[in-house]
């Protein structure tokens, strides 16, 4: 082969399989999605066929109070959960960011919750939770809370949910912040402490800009997985109490997967990707920006 | 910077990293320590923290549902997909790392983006393009589906630990006569073994844990270990030994595979956004 038609050629042919996989299984799904959220389709319903009905499904979508009320609340749910992840995996982050004794040993067990198996993860807070003998309600009881059953409860079955995201999650935060905090310039410090600075003057002006990049990155990947939150969830309530924990993703599974309304199914799920669209936009762009800026 | 501390930031300081270590380690232990419970000691408030160990519930989990076939076919998914997105995204990672490529940037990105799909959103057409051509319930399709989802990774986290290697080895083995080909399996490929193993690490640690895809797409023969867990849980009961038997049993891989690539974690999970 001639020198320059493999340069020019090799690179395509050696991209080719990525390619096409990803052109087959994920490009082409998400255009038959968008054929499939403008038509009537019930899987139930054989005999009433396929019918095209341009945008009836989203028509019916924005009016309907069950989507909205599951899209608001898994806006309340990604918001308060990432929030909390946030303030506590960066806090956490900058209390491991000094010398103390054990640090090696501690340092992978707060990793845990983060690799644990979701579905793990969904298992062990239902059986935590549980009304009759879970540790959580014994914990309640003996504190003297008039609370059985955390997740049949509709009133604190949301906040138990995000509690789990939270735990689930916070280590995530903690491990891409502290990584970033171990590898800050030195420098900065030092001529701060010869001017005689506060330790919140050193946070506010030295520390905290230094870490905003990591710390986007972290609220953005985060944001979009917590958006799109399905096996915890589909293994502790269900969607429940009624639908109190119903998220955008376990409504689009209902919808589908358990109604067979494949079209109004698609609809849903051609909003949801819209707005991680969205989301995925703002951290590309930010990505694309910092690519130089995050490294040493 | 040394400071001198009083005894009061010592004992604040081992009391909030004991409270964390609490709090995140408890609930784990938890699940191991009630596989090890009889159903006795189980359904008792308040829970108990002393009790005979038994193996019983270990016993009924693997005896009682083919949870070796679940294992199995969980194994012979993470592996096929490793495989298959080890070899196709290192191929498309060194095509995007060493040559010029028209749009090479948005290549890159485009490939990037696949990963924030919502796997909910891809599933319905994918479940009914697997049912068109009578896949549903094969590990085969299973493999297919994840691989999808795992190329991303592989692509931009192979590309990142390519461009760490000096280009002037591989121009050298050029002048030498090789091809690019040849460079790439003689020179680039020994050079790259760390890196793959960890990534071969994460995809691995992906599909293992996936559990929508595999509750979708499978029913009996190619059901994964995610799945099997979801269905100890009934409308009637939960054996609540079992169940975490079989849960311990999901993880413990898991956990081991992290250790392996702690390293890595970081680079890994924010697709190499952030580097240390």
């Amino acid at each position: 082969m001639n020198a320059l038609t493999e340069e020019r050629y090799l690179p395509w042919a050696l991209l080719a399989p990525t390619l096409i996989i990803i052109l087959l299984i994920a490009i082409f799904p998400l255009l038959y999605n968008l054929f499939l959220s403008m038509h009537f389709w019930n899987m139930t319903r054989p005999e009433l066929g396929m019918r095209f009905i341009w945008f009836k499904n989203f028509q019916s979508l924005f009016t309907s109070s069950i989507f909205w009320g599951s899209f608001t609340r898994t806006v309340i749910f990604t918001i308060v959960a990432v929030g909390i992840e946030m303030c506590l995996g960066f806090a956490l982050a900058l209390l491991f960011n000094r010398e103390f004794k054990g640090k090696s040993v501690v340092f992978p067990i707060i990793l845990i919750p983060m690799i644990t198996t979701p579905i793990v993860v969904g298992l062990i807070w239902r059986y935590m939770y549980n009304g009759e003998f879970g540790f959580v309600s014994w914990i309640l009881q003996v504190l003297g809370a008039d609370i059985h059953a955390v997740l049949s409860n509709p009133a604190t079955a949301l906040p138990a949910v995000i509690f789990v995201d939270v735990w689930h999650w916070t280590p995530f935060v903690f491990l891409l912040s502290f990584a970033r905090l171990t590898a800050l310039p030195k420098d900065p410090y030092e001529a701060a402490e010869i001017d005689g600075a506060s330790s919140w003057q050193i946070f506010k002006w030295i520390t905290f800009p230094m870490m905003k990049s990591v710390l986007l990155v972290a609220l953005l990947l985060r944001t979009m997985d917590a958006f799109k939150i399905f096996d915890e969830i589909f293994i502790m309530t269900q969607g429940g109490p009624g639908d109190a924990t119903e998220m955008l993703s376990l409504e689009i599974y209902r919808e589908t997967f358990r109604y067979f309304n494949m079209g109004k199914g698609s609809a849903e799920a051609i909003v949801m990707l819209i707005v991680i669209i969205i989301i995925s936009r703002i951290y590309l762009k930010i990505f694309q920006k910092q690519e130089a800026v995050v490294e040493k | 910077m040394e400071k001198k501390r009083g005894k009061l930031y010592w004992v604040i300081l081992y009391l909030a990293i004991a409270a964390t270590v609490v709090l995140f380690l408890f609930p784990v232990v938890y699940l191991f320590m009630t596989s090890f419970k009889s159903r006795l000691d189980i359904y008792v408030m308040p829970p108990k923290f002393i009790f005979v160990p038994t193996v019983q519930a270990w016993i009924d989990a693997f005896t009682k549902k083919p949870l070796f076939l679940y294992f199995f076919n969980s194994t012979v998914v993470a592996f096929g997909t490793t495989v298959i997105s080890l070899v196709f995204g290192t191929l498309a990672a060194y095509a995007l790392a060493r040559f010029k490529i028209k749009g090479e940037k948005d290549i890159s990105f485009f490939i990037l983006s696949i990963r924030m799909f919502p796997p909910i959103a891809a599933s319905i057409p994918i479940f009914l393009f697997m049912k068109r051509f009578a896949l549903l319930d094969t590990r085969f399709c299973l493999i297919i589906a994840y691989t999808v989802f795992n190329l991303p990774f592989v692509v931009w986290m192979m590309r990142e630990f390519i461009l760490a290697i000096p280009l002037e080895i591989e121009e050298a083995a050029l002048v030498d006569g090789l091809t690019r080909m040849q460079a790439f399996r003689k020179i680039l490929l020994p050079l790259l073994r760390p890196s793959l193993v960890a990534v071969a690490i994460f995809c691995i640690i992906f599909s293992w844990s996936e559990f929508l895809f595999s509750f979708l797409l499978t029913q009996t023969a190619a059901k994964t270990m995610p799945v099997s867990i979801s269905e100890f849980i009934t409308w009637r009961e939960v054996t609540w030994e079992q169940v975490s038997a079989a849960g311990t049993a999901l993880i413990v891989p898991v956990l081991i595979f992290s250790f392996l690539v702690q390293k890595y974690l970081v680079r890994g999970l924010s697709l190499g956004a952030v580097k240390e």
